[in-house]
C-alpha cells in the first residue's frame, strides 16, 4: 500500500480501459518533478521553452490539452495513439513527446517493484496489449508514474535526464514497498525480487 | 463493540464515502475553456490513432497513401503523424483512401443530452455489432463461459448508441444442450 500521496493524471473510468492509474512520481524527499512540470506547463510558464503555448490561436489546440489527451488515451488503450508519440530511452524509461516537451515514465505493477519494459525488437515475439497499432510497444504493467521533464533541444536525450528518470522510478517504487521490521525501506531491484 | 472498534468502523466508513480526489484532466476539464480545449485534444488523438489503427488494418503503407493522394511521403506523414487537427476534408479523404468513410457520432457529456448520429452512421454500427456476435457465436465451444471473444471493435461494445432510430439492444447468446447452433438474435 503506497504510503505517498501522488497526483493523479488519469484514472481508469471503463471496465475496458487497460490501465489503473497514471500518476506523477514522489522522489524519497516528497518532492515530484512530473507535478511540478505539469502545473508550469499547465500556466504556460514553462521557461524551459518559452515558445510553447504560443499566444492564443484558436486554430491551434493547446498543448497541455494535447499532452493530457496522449496520456489519456495511453491509459485507456494501453498503447500510444501514433508511433511519434513516445519513445523508448533506455532500461524502461519511456518518454512522451509533445511538440518539444519530452516527459519520461515508466510502469509499475504498484506493489514497489518494476520490471523494465523495454522496446520490442522483433515483431515475432510481440506480447504487446492487444489490438495495440504498434508492435514495438511493450505490454505494460498496470500503473504508469511519471517522472521528470525537458525541452527536446537536441537528437538525442540528455543523459542526466535519463538519469535522473531511473533514479526518481527508484525512490518513487519505494514508497509501495512495505517496511522492514527496522523501519528502513527496500529498494526494489529491476529483476523484481 | 469497543469505543476503538466504534471508532475505526466510522473511520473506514467515512474513508469509503470520500470521493477520490480529481485527476489533472478533471481539473483541466472543470472549466469550460478547459472543457473545450479537452475535448478538442482528445478528438485530435483519436483521429491520429484512426489513422494508425486504419494503416494497420487496411495494409495501406503510408507510401501507398501518398501515391493514391497523390502526395509526397513526407506530406502523407505530415498529417498521419500529426497532431490530428485537420480539415474535414483531408479526414474524409485520407480514411477513404485507406478503405473506410469517417463519420461522426456524438456522446452526450451533459446531462439531458442523447447521442446523435445518423442513420446510416448507426446502421454501420449495427452491421459491426451483428458481425462481432456472429464471430463470437462461432468461436463459441460448449458453454457460454468458454467463449474466445475475438478482439472488440474500436468502439466500446457496451457502449453502443442509443437515438431515434433506435431501440434497445441486447446481445443474447444461447448455446442449446445438444449442441446445435443457434440464433444469434440482436433486439
Amino acid at each position: 500500500m503506497a504510503k505517498v500521496g501522488r497526483r493523479v493524471i488519469w484514472r481508469r473510468r471503463h471496465a475496458s480501459d487497460y490501465h489503473e492509474t497514471i500518476e506523477c512520481a514522489v522522489k524519497s524527499d516528497g518532492s515530484s518533478p512530473a507535478t511540478e512540470f505539469l502545473v508550469t506547463f499547465r500556466r504556460g510558464n514553462w521557461r524551459a521553452d518559452p515558445e510553447h503555448n504560443p499566444p492564443r490561436d484558436r486554430e491551434q489546440i493547446h498543448d497541455y490539452a494535447m499532452l493530457m489527451g496522449k496520456i489519456e488515451h495511453i491509459g485507456e488503450e494501453g498503447c500510444p495513439d501514433t508511433g511519434t508519440s513516445v519513445n523508448h530511452l533506455e532500461e524502461g524509461i519511456w518518454e512522451f513527446k509533445h511538440a518539444r516537451c519530452r516527459l519520461t515514465y515508466w510502469d509499475t505493477p504498484g506493489d514497489g517493484t518494476f520490471n523494465p519494459k523495454l522496446k520490442i525488437d522483433d515483431v515475432r515475439t510481440n506480447q504487446g496489449p492487444e489490438g495495440c497499432d504498434f508492435w514495438w510497444y511493450p505490454r505494460m504493467d498496470p500503473y504508469l508514474r511519471l517522472g521528470c521533464a525537458w525541452p527536446k533541444e537536441g537528437q538525442f536525450a540528455p543523459p542526466e535526464g535519463i538519469a535522473e528518470g531511473k533514479t526518481i522510478r527508484e525512490e518513487d517504487c519505494a514508497h509501495d514497498q512495505p517496511s522492514t521490521g527496522s523501519g528502513e525501506l527496500e529498494l526494489p531491484r529491476g529483476d523484481g525480487s | 463493540m469497543t469505543n476503538h472498534q466504534l471508532a475505526q468502523e466510522s473511520s473506514n466508513f467515512r474513508e469509503a464515502m470520500v470521493p477520490e480526489a480529481p485527476t489533472l484532466i478533471d481539473e483541466l476539464e472543470s472549466s469550460a475553456e478547459g472543457a473545450q480545449e479537452m475535448a478538442a485534444a482528445r478528438l485530435a488523438v483519436e483521429v491520429t490513432a484512426s489513422f494508425s489503427r486504419a494503416i494497420r488494418e487496411s495494409g495501406v503503407s503510408q507510401n501507398r497513401l501518398g501515391e493514391v493522394l497523390d502526395l509526397s511521403p513526407g506530406a502523407v506523414s505530415q498529417v498521419v503523424n500529426g497532431d490530428g487537427n485537420l480539415r474535414v476534408s483531408t479526414l474524409g479523404r485520407y480514411f477513404r483512401a485507406l478503405g473506410y468513410q469517417a463519420r461522426l457520432f456524438l456522446e452526450p457529456v451533459e446531462p439531458e443530452r442523447r447521442v446523435i448520429a445518423s442513420r446510416s452512421t448507426c446502421a454501420a454500427i449495427e452491421d459491426e455489432l451483428r458481425e462481432y456476435a456472429r464471430m463470437a457465436l462461432a468461436a463459441c465451444t460448449t458453454t457460454p463461459s468458454q467463449v474466445a471473444m475475438p478482439p472488440a471493435p474500436i468502439w466500446a461494445l457496451p457502449s453502443f448508441p442509443k437515438g431515434t432510430a433506435w431501440q434497445p439492444v441486447a446481445l443474447q447468446f444461447e448455446v442449446p444442450s445438444d449442441g446445435q447452433q443457434s440464433e444469434v438474435r440482436i433486439g
